[in-house]
């Protein structure tokens, strides 16, 4: 993949965020958080293909530029299944050899709650998955399941599912589809690797830690222009040396986040090594940390509904929770470490 | 925004080194040459220690083969920096002289200063300190009144220096002097000089840490003349040139590393019996010591292309040295144990070392404060 190709993407993306994602149309898009004509204009520039391989009219973009373009669309409070529809939806089709459907594609990292009767080929499913993010919306949903011969990736059709609408913090649609004794076709169910829905799992965490990112970046933007701005006995706030502090102490967990996000794109192919862990850990601590001091160099502003700070920060307070939390991911290095042993924790930093 | 750090990893190249430098360490622990602690970059004073190294041909790493030094990289340097902190191995001797003092000579030192002092350097021969504070110039370094008068020939000193790491056993020191009288350009009129703290004239007076260590002191100049060749670089230019000095002393692993040894003794305690908590609390001090390493790793790849990532230097050094303190903080909280002093057991020996020198890490190398209004200026707040 061409640095060409990489800047052509990013200021296509970006230019199309800057002209069209405004605030306005943001806010007209809350309950639920879906705009079907900003989303076609994504897709028209093939925006949701470019991680496919070239033989499905894709560009192979690797991970760190799909997360780049996942802190975009963050940073803009996209609405749209971003994370879902460009990286984990093509990573899933891609892996299992299929076509990309057409229409919006979700993907939930919860089919393990699905039973899954039959014999291959006549399948027949049943049960809930929860917290689907656009589920309303999506005309398919992609998630992997366990079948009698192990791992399989189901593509699944708006038609065979009733919906229960729900919302995360941000007013994004995170829904329950229910699945009642649908039989499937044989299209509809493909043989994966085992230990994708491990993988699933831990890309689904990479996407919303470069959310993440993006939707802090916003954040700081938003406050760096405020202080600047606003004045209070006589000088703007940026003059104070408490903002000054604060701003650094938010830029810093930013940034330990962001490299951190940058070192687990960049090794995800190469296997578990816990920089997906560190990049969501990291992440979720800054996200709680940044939104405190971006509202609190606000003031009261900051807390309206009219001012945007509150796309990116609602955000942050939902996404940090999705893919499993600090707690999630802490746990998960600890297991490893106490497993591996203390002699074994420097080469584990280090490797 | 000016902050920015790109994510980057060491050189394959680098890990061969890695592998020596593990080796030479589990020799020296094996035949009982050093006990591991934490902070031994400061306070692990081993001129034995420093000397093996040199004939490893770990000190003066990146200088030139000319000055006594390996040509090798500064990623090169980096790891065996980080083996040897992550150790806690006894590297205060020659830290210093290794870290800043050596890149300044060889930047801003005369051919005959850089044959005289960087061959004995990287040897582990010859060690320096750091005469920058006073008693009145802490945070405001612009400040200081240590005078530095022309004389025939040469320069006479007259001030005192405060905080001087070592002074009592090191060889030399760069001193930071007011040259001309203070003008409206608080930064003109430094100048800096290569000073042997041996030389007539000048007294060291010890100034103990609160933990009873002899570390710091206090270096009294009265009437020291010294000769041109001492002058490091140029007349007026000392301020330039302590702010160089001052991006080696922030950016390196020092910065986060310094109570690591406390986290592997921890995990040495608790071992498989670790419950949920311990084993979360453990996990989330690991994925930030993974944030911190990859930052301080993306800062030193930046140093290495030639950048001036001072501001990024300054963020990561806020992050560390906060992270240092917390580490042991959680520590305590987890296994509820009483730390001692030289205690036998290795976590509470550990655990007392970081809390009696725990004050010193956001201080050191210019405090989190100002260290935030560099990264405030940075982003264009300031
Ligand atoms: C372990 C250790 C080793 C050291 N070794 C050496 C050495 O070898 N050689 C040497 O020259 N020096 C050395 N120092 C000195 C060190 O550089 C100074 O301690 C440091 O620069 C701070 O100066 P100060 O102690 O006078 O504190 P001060 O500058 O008086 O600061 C006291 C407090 O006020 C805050 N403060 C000061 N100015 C501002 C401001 N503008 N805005 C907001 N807050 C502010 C500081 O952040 C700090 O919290 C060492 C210090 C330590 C702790």
């Amino acid at each position: 993949m061409s640095d060409e190709i990489r800047t052509l993407l990013l200021d296509s993306l970006e230019r199309l965020l800057r002209d069209q994602c405004t605030p306005e149309r943001v806010e007209a898009a809350e309950q639920g958080g879906y705009d079907p004509e900003l989303w076609q204009q994504i897709c028209d520039l093939e925006l949701h293909r470019a991680a496919l391989p070239e033989s499905q009219g894709g560009v192979e973009a690797d991970l760190s530029l799909v997360t780049e373009m996942l802190k975009l669309t963050a940073a803009s409070a996209l609405p749209a299944p971003a994370a879902e529809a460009l990286l984990l939806a093509p990573w899933l089709v891609t892996l299992a050899a299929v076509d990309l459907p057409e229409g919006l594609v979700t993907v939930s990292p919860a089919g393990k709650a699905l039973s899954v009767m039959g014999e291959d080929g006549q399948l027949v499913i049943s049960g809930e998955v929860s917290r689907v993010p656009a589920g309303r919306y999506a005309d398919w949903l992609l998630t992997v399941a366990n079948s009698g011969d192990g791992e399989c990736l189901l593509l699944l059709r708006q038609d065979q599912w009733q919906v229960t609408e729900a919302l995360n913090l941000a007013g994004e649609a995170r829904d329950t589809l229910l699945f009642n004794e649908v039989s499937l076709s044989a299209e509809q169910a493909v043989n994966i690797p085992g230990g994708s829905a491990e993988k699933l799992w831990q890309l689904g965490a990479l996407a919303r830690s470069a959310q993440l990112v993006g939707a802090l970046r916003r954040a700081q933007t938003l406050s760096h222009t405020y202080v600047q701005e606003r004045s209070q006995f006589g000088r703007p706030l940026a003059k104070f040396q408490a903002i000054q502090q604060q701003l650094a102490l938010l830029a810093a967990d930013l940034e330990a986040a962001s490299v951190m996000t940058g070192l687990a794109a960049m090794g995800f192919a190469t296997g578990d090594n816990g920089d997906v862990a560190a990049a969501k850990v990291q992440a979720g601590q800054a996200a709680g940390m940044g939104a405190r001091i971006a509202h609190q160099v606000h003031g009261a502003m900051g807390f309206t509904q009219e001012y945007p700070l509150h796309h990116a920060t609602r955000r942050l307070w939902s996404w940090r929770d999705e893919y499993g939390s600090e707690t999630h991911w802490a746990h998960r290095v600890g297991e490893q470490l106490v497993n591996l042993g203390a002699d074994e924790f420097w080469p584990w930093l280090t490797a | 925004m000016s902050v920015s750090l790109a994510p980057a990893v060491l050189p394959a190249s680098s890990e061969v080194l890695r592998a020596e430098v593990r080796q030479f360490l589990s020799e020296e622990l094996a035949a009982k040459r050093f006990v591991p602690g934490c902070d031994k970059w400061l306070g692990g004073f081993d001129l034995e220690f420093s000397k093996r190294l040199g004939d490893q041909g770990w000190l003066g790493m990146t200088w030139p083969e000319a000055y006594g030094g390996h040509g090798r990289s500064a990623l090169d340097r980096y790891v065996v920096t980080e083996e040897l902190l992550a150790a806690g191995a006894p590297v205060a001797a020659h830290w210093v002289g290794d870290r800043q003092s050596g890149p300044s000579l060889l930047r801003y030192g005369t051919e005959a200063q850089k044959l005289d002092y960087l061959p004995r350097m990287a040897s582990g021969d010859h060690f320096f300190a750091i005469g920058m504070s006073e008693p009145g110039s802490g945070s405001d370094l612009a400040s200081v009144r240590t005078r530095a008068d022309r004389i025939d020939g040469g320069w006479r000193i007259n001030g005192r220096k405060i905080w001087c790491s070592s002074a009592h056993r090191v060889d030399s020191f760069i001193l930071l002097c007011r040259s001309e009288p203070p003008t409206e350009d608080r930064h003109a009129g430094l100048t800096q000089f290569v000073v042997d703290l041996r030389a007539p004239g000048i007294t060291i007076r010890p100034i103990h840490l609160l933990s009873g260590e002899h570390h710091f002191n206090e270096v009294i100049m009265d009437n020291v003349e010294i000769s041109d060749d001492c002058l490091l670089g140029e007349v007026g230019s000392g301020w330039a040139q302590v702010t160089s000095e001052l991006a080696y002393e922030r950016s390196g692993p020092e910065r986060f590393l310094s109570t690591f040894p406390a986290l592997v003794a921890l995990l040495q305690r608790l071992g498989k019996a670790a419950d949920r908590g311990q084993r979360v609390a453990i996990g989330r001090l690991a994925a930030q010591l993974r944030a911190l390493r990859g930052m301080s790793v993306s800062v030193a790849s930046a140093l290495d292309r030639g950048d001036a990532p001072n501001v990024e230097a300054a963020l990561v050094k806020d992050l560390g040295t906060r992270f240092e303190g917390d580490l042991v903080e959680q520590i305590r909280l987890l296994v509820e144990t009483e730390p001692e002093y030289g205690a036998e057991d290795e976590l509470n020996r550990l655990l007392a070392e970081s809390f009696l020198h725990m004050p010193g890490f956001t201080l050191r190398g210019g405090t989190n404060e100002i260290l935030r209004g560099v990264v405030a200026r940075g982003l264009g707040l300031r």
